[in-house]
C-alpha cells in the first residue's frame, strides 16, 4: 500500500511463482482501470438499448440484420450475458488480488512500532521551530498525545534526543474495507443470482395461487412456491386528480394446515416469510363484472341486446363481428373549467373500453360513460385522439331512439332535403309512432341532434353503460434474495472503508531535539500517495508546540 | 518565533473554527422558515396556483441575489478589494439561506395545498432548487475554509446554469407542487435523494475547481505573471487540493446516497438492483470518480489530466441527473419531464 522503504517486507519481491506473477498482473492499475471503464461503457451501451424486450421491438427499431448481430451478442440481455459476467468476474478477481497482495504487508504495518527507527532520509512534510520546549521530550511527547498520537518510541542520534511517535495504524484497514466490501457485494449479487429468484404473480381478491412467474431472458418460467398466498382484500385510494396515492393488499400465506401468517402490503411495505418477500408493485383488472346494452343500428328495429360480461371477455356474433371489453375506469378526473389556465377537476365517473371490430365498419373503440349516457366517445384505428359528440339523448330512451328511427326512414326516401320537407318527414315519423304533437319541439331538438351526429361519425351501435361490480388482482412481485444481507454488511464496509481511506492516515512523526540551539526539527511520513492531509497536521503540530511553550515557557 | 509553517516550500496556515458561524447561520435559517410559515399560514388552500406561493416568490428573490453574487464574484476578478469580495459573499450567503428558507416553506405548503404532503425533494423542480443551494452552501463553507473568495467566480455560474435550468422548468409548467406516486412514499427516498444532492453539488464544486486549474495553467504557462488571473485564480496546489476535497466528500456522500437507493428499491420494488437506467447512470459516475481516485492514491496523479476528469466526471454526473429524465426511460419517476 505504501511504497514507502521503510514499510517494505521481504515477502514476494523475489517470488516469481506463475500465481504471483498472476496475481500482480491482476491487480496492476491499468488492468483494474481498464476493467472499471469497460463496465462504465457497457452499462452505457445497456441503457441506451432497451433491455429484454420482444424480438419484434428491436427489428422494427433496429432492422433485421442489427437485430441478428446484437442478438448474437447477448446486448438485450446484456446484463446476464456471458461477456458481461465474465468481465464482472475479472473485476472481482482483479480487487481480490489487490487484496491478497496486500494482505501480509498489512500484517507486517499494522504491528506495534517495534523498535526506534532512525531520522528518515525522505520526508513528506517538515519544519523547524525555535522553542524552550527544546529542552523537554516529556512536554512534546505531552503536546503529540493530544493530537491522537499513541505510540512513542525515544533514542538518541548523535548525542540529540529524538522521539518517534505514531498514530493510525490500523487506518489500512480503510483499503481491506473498501476493497473486501467491493468483493462481498458481488459475491451477494451473485448468491442472489444463482439461488435467489425475482417474479410477478398477479391475484385476483379472493384467490388463492401458489406460482410466481419468473422473467428469463425474454420468456417466463413458473416456480412453484412451498406455500399458497391469498389475497383477501385489495384496496386503492385515489388523488382527487385520479391519480392512485397508494395502493394496498391484504395478503395471508397458508398451507395445508390453515393460514400461516397474514398482513396488508402497501408499495414501500412488503411482506417477509422465511427470505421471501412479497412486494405490492402493480395492480389490474381481473375481470371486473360489466353490464352494458347493444344497441345495433344496422338491423332494423334498432334491437336491444343486454350483455352481462367481465374486462377482457370477447364476444363475437359469428358473422365477423367481435366485441372486446378492455378497460374498466372507475374514476374519470377532467379539467372543467372553462376559463384557460384555472382547474376545476371533476371525477365523471366510470368509464368502460369496449373495442369493436367488424368488416363492414373496421376497428372502433368506444368509451361509454356510465353517469353521461348521451356523450358519443369513440377513437377509430389509426386515429390518435378520441372523438366527443352529442347523442341528443341516451340511447336507452327507447322510445327516442325508435323515434330516430322513423325518422332516418322517413329522410331516406326524400329526394330533396330542406327544412320543410325534414319537418314534414319528423312530423309523420311522429304520427307512425303515435306520439303526440305537444312534444314535437323537445323530441325534434333530440331526434335532430342525434341524425347529425350519426350522419358525421357513421358508428355501427350504440352502447348503454348500466352496472359494474369491480374485481381486481394486485400485481405481487416475488422475490427471494439470499445474497442481500451479505451486500448490505458489505455495504456498511465500504462505506467505513472509504472514511478511513480517504480521512484516516498512518502518520509517522520525527521530532529531533536540538537543546543547544533551542529549537526541535520535525518530519513525518504519511501513507500513501496523496501528502496533502500532512500540511493541516504540521500546522496545527506546529501552533500547539508554539502555544504549549509560551505557557511553559 | 515565526507562526505561519512552511511545508514543501508554501506556507500553510492551520485550520480555523467555522462551525460556530454556520451554526448561527442554520438558526437564522430556521427562524426565517419560522417566520416565513406563520406569514403564510392563514393564507393557503388547497389548489391555490403556484405562482401564488410564497416558496415560489422567496425562490425568485433568492435567485436574484444569487445572480447578482455571480455577479460581483466575476467582478471581484478584476475588482480585488476586499469589499467586493465580501459583498459577493454575503449576497451568497443571502440567496443561499433564501433557497433553503424557501424550500422548507414549501414543505409546509405542500401540506396545505396538496392532499398530502411531501419533503419538497420529490420532483426535478424542487431537487433543482434544492442543487443550487446546496452546491452554494458547499462552495461557502470550503470558502470559509481556504479563506479565499476567488473561486466563486467559477463556481456560481455552474449555479447559474442550475437556477437556468429551474426557469425553464417553471416556463413548462413543471413548478407547482404534485401528488407523489405511491412508491415515492418512503423515507428511504428521502435520505436517497439528499445524500445524492450532496454528492453532486461536491462533484460540481470539484468541476469548478477543474476549470481553475486549467485557466491557472494555461496563465502560467503564456508566462504573464501579473495578470488578472495570475491575481485572483489560487495556485495550482490549492486547485488541486480543492478538486480533491471535493470529490472525496462527494464520493463518500454519493456511495451513501447510492446504497440507500438500492435500500429504497429493495422495499418498493422487491431487489436492490435492477439495472434501471437511473441506477445503472449512478454505476457510470461511481466508476467515474473511483478511477479518478484511484488514479490520484494509485498512481499519484494530479494536475491537468485530474482537472479534466473532474469536469469530465461532472458532465457524467449532470447526465445521470437531468440527461437519463430526459432521454432514457425507467423506474425513477419522479423526474420525468412532460
Ligand atoms: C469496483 C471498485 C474497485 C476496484 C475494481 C478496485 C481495484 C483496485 C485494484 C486492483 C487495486 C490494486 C492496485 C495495486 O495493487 O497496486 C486497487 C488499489 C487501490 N484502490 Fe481500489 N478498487 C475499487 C474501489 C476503490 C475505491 C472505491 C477506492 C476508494 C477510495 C479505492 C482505493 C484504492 C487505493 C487507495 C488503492 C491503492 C492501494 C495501494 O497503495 O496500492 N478503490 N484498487
Amino acid at each position: 500500500m505504501s511504497n514507502d522503504p521503510e514499510n517494505r517486507t521481504p515477502d514476494n519481491s523475489q517470488a516469481s511463482g506463475i500465481a504471483v506473477r498472476l496475481i500482480r498482473f491482476l491487480s496492476s492499475m491499468p488492468v483494474a482501470v481498464t476493467l472499471l471503464c469497460l463496465v462504465a461503457l457497457a452499462s452505457t451501451i445497456g441503457t441506451v438499448l432497451v433491455q429484454n424486450r420482444e424480438p419484434d421491438y428491436y427489428i422494427a427499431n433496429l432492422g433485421p440484420s442489427w437485430y441478428r448481430l446484437l442478438d448474437a451478442l447477448d446486448f438485450f440481455d446484456m446484463y446476464g450475458s456471458w461477456w458481461f459476467i465474465t468481465i464482472m468476474t475479472l473485476l472481482v478477481l482483479s480487487v481480490s488480488a489487490a487484496l491478497l497482495r496486500h494482505g501480509p504487508r498489512f500484517w507486517h504495518v499494522s504491528r506495534p512500532l517495534q523498535a526506534m527507527r532512525p531520522w528518515p532520509k525522505r520526508s513528506d512534510g517538515g519544519f523547524t521551530l525555535a522553542t524552550p520546549l527544546a529542552a523537554d521530550t516529556q512536554a512534546v511527547e505531552g503536546v503529540l498525545r493530544r493530537l491522537g498520537y499513541t505510540e512513542f518510541r525515544s533514542g538518541e542520534e548523535q548525542g540529540r534526543p529524538l522521539l518517534l511517535a505514531r498514530k493510525g495504524r490500523y487506518s489500512r484497514l480503510g483499503f481491506f474495507f473498501v476493497h473486501g466490501g467491493v468483493v462481498l457485494i458481488c459475491i451477494g449479487g451473485l448468491i442472489t443470482s444463482q439461488l435467489g429468484f425475482r417474479g410477478v404473480m398477479n391475484l385476483p381478491e379472493a384467490e388463492s395461487d401458489d406460482k410466481v412467474y419468473v422473467q428469463d431472458g425474454n420468456s417466463y418460467r413458473t416456480l412453484q412456491l412451498p406455500f399458497k398466498v391469498r389475497n383477501d382484500d385489495f384496496a386503492i385510494s385515489f388523488y382527487k386528480t385520479g391519480m392512485p396515492s397508494e395502493y394496498s393488499s391484504q395478503l395471508t400465506l397458508h398451507g395445508e394446515d390453515g393460514d400461516i401468517i397474514s398482513k396488508r402490503i402497501t408499495v414501500n411495505d412488503p411482506l417477509r416469510y422465511q427470505g421471501i418477500t412479497f412486494y405490492q408493485a402493480s395492480f389490474g383488472d381481473a375481470g371486473s363484472g360489466v353490464n352494458f346494452t347493444i344497441h345495433d343500428l344496422t338491423t332494423p328495429g334498432f334491437p336491444e341486446q343486454r350483455v352481462e360480461s367481465a374486462v377482457h371477455k370477447e364476444l363475437e356474433d359469428g358473422m365477423g363481428l367481435k366485441l372486446t371489453i378492455k378497460e374498466l375506469r372507475q374514476h374519470n378526473v377532467m379539467n372543467m373549467a372553462t376559463e384557460e389556465g384555472k382547474t376545476d377537476l371533476q371525477d365523471a365517473g366510470a368509464s368502460l373500453d369496449i373495442h369493436l371490430s367488424s368488416p363492414s365498419s373496421g376497428n372502433i373503440t368506444y368509451r361509454i360513460y356510465m353517469a353521461y349516457p348521451h356523450m358519443l366517445a369513440f377513437g377509430r384505428t389509426g386515429d390518435e385522439e378520441m372523438t366527443y359528440d352529442n347523442l341528443g339523448f341516451a340511447p336507452a330512451e327507447r322510445e327516442k331512439l325508435q323515434l330516430l328511427e322513423a325518422y332516418l326512414a322517413e329522410v331516406g326516401q326524400l329526394k330533396v332535403r330542406d327544412p320543410d320537407s325534414n319537418r314534414a318527414a319528423f312530423t309523420q315519423a311522429m304520427e307512425k309512432l303515435q306520439l303526440p304533437l305537444s312534444r314535437a319541439t323537445e323530441l325534434g331538438t333530440a331526434v335532430a341532434t342525434a341524425e347529425s351526429a350519426l350522419r358525421t361519425h357513421k358508428l355501427p351501435m350504440l352502447f348503454t353503460f348500466s352496472g359494474y361490480k369491480p374485481k381486481m388482482y394486485t400485481g405481487l412481485q416475488v422475490a427471494r434474495d439470499p445474497g442481500s444481507p451479505l451486500v448490505w454488511s458489505a455495504c456498511a464496509l465500504l462505506v467505513i472503508g472509504l472514511y478511513m481511506m480517504i480521512y484516516m492516515h498512518e502518520k509517522r512523526i520525527w521530532v529531533r531535539f536540538d537543546r543547544e540551539q533551542q529549537q526541535l526539527e520535525v518530519c513525518a511520513l504519511l501513507s500513501g500517495k496523496d501528502k496533502h492531509p500532512l500540511n493541516t497536521t504540521l500546522a496545527r503540530l506546529q501552533q500547539e508546540l508554539g502555544s504549549a511553550s509560551s505557557t511553559t515557557g | 518565533m515565526n507562526n505561519t509553517t512552511v511545508i514543501n516550500g508554501a506556507p500553510v496556515q492551520p485550520p480555523r473554527s467555522i462551525w460556530g458561524y454556520w451554526l448561527a447561520m442554520l438558526v437564522l435559517t430556521l427562524g426565517l422558515a419560522g417566520l416565513a410559515i406563520t406569514g403564510e399560514a392563514d393564507r393557503l388552500a388547497p389548489g391555490i396556483p403556484f405562482i401564488d406561493l410564497l416558496s415560489y416568490k422567496l425562490t425568485g428573490y433568492a435567485n436574484v441575489l444569487l445572480g447578482a453574487a455571480t455577479l460581483l464574484y466575476l467582478a471581484h476578478l478584476w475588482f480585488t478589494q476586499p469589499a467586493v469580495g465580501k459583498w459577493a459573499t454575503g449576497l451568497a450567503t443571502a440567496g443561499m439561506i433564501g433557497l433553503l428558507v424557501a424550500l422548507l416553506t414549501r414543505w409546509f405548503e405542500t401540506h396545505q395545498v396538496l392532499e398530502e404532503g411531501h419533503v419538497p425533494i420529490s420532483n426535478l423542480y424542487e431537487v433543482t432548487i434544492f442543487f443550487t443551494a446546496l452546491t452554494t452552501l458547499i462552495y461557502l463553507i470550503l470558502e470559509s475554509l481556504s479563506r479565499n473568495r476567488h473561486p466563486g467566480a467559477f463556481v456560481l455560474p455552474i449555479v447559474m446554469a442550475g437556477i437556468a435550468f429551474e426557469l425553464w422548468l417553471v416556463s413548462r409548467g413543471q413548478a407547482g407542487p404534485q401528488n407523489l406516486v405511491p412508491a415515492l412514499k418512503s423515507y428511504w427516498m428521502h435520505a436517497h435523494v439528499l445524500a445524492n444532492f450532496i454528492g453532486y453539488g461536491a462533484f460540481a464544486v470539484a468541476c469548478g475547481g477543474g476549470v481553475m486549474y486549467l485557466v491557472r495553467q494555461r496563465a502560467e504557462a503564456r508566462g504573464n505573471s501579473d495578470g488578472m488571473v495570475m491575481r485572483v485564480v489560487p495556485g495550482l496546489g490549492e486547485c488541486d487540493n480543492l478538486m480533491y476535497r471535493s470529490i472525496a466528500i462527494g464520493f463518500i456522500t454519493f456511495t451513501i446516497a447510492t446504497i440507500l437507493g438500492a435500500a429504497w428499491a429493495y422495499d418498493a420494488w422487491g431487489g436492490y438492483w435492477s439495472w434501471d437506467p437511473k441506477e445503472t447512470w449512478s454505476l457510470i459516475v461511481w466508476i467515474t470518480y473511483a478511477v479518478y481516485l484511484h488514479l490520484r492514491f494509485v498512481k499519484g496523479w494530479a494536475g491537468s489530466r485530474m482537472a479534466w476528469w473532474a469536469i469530465l466526471g461532472f458532465g457524467v454526473t449532470l447526465f445521470c441527473f437531468i440527461g437519463v429524465n430526459m432521454f432514457l426511460s425507467g423506474l425513477h419517476s419522479y423526474g420525468q419531464l412532460s
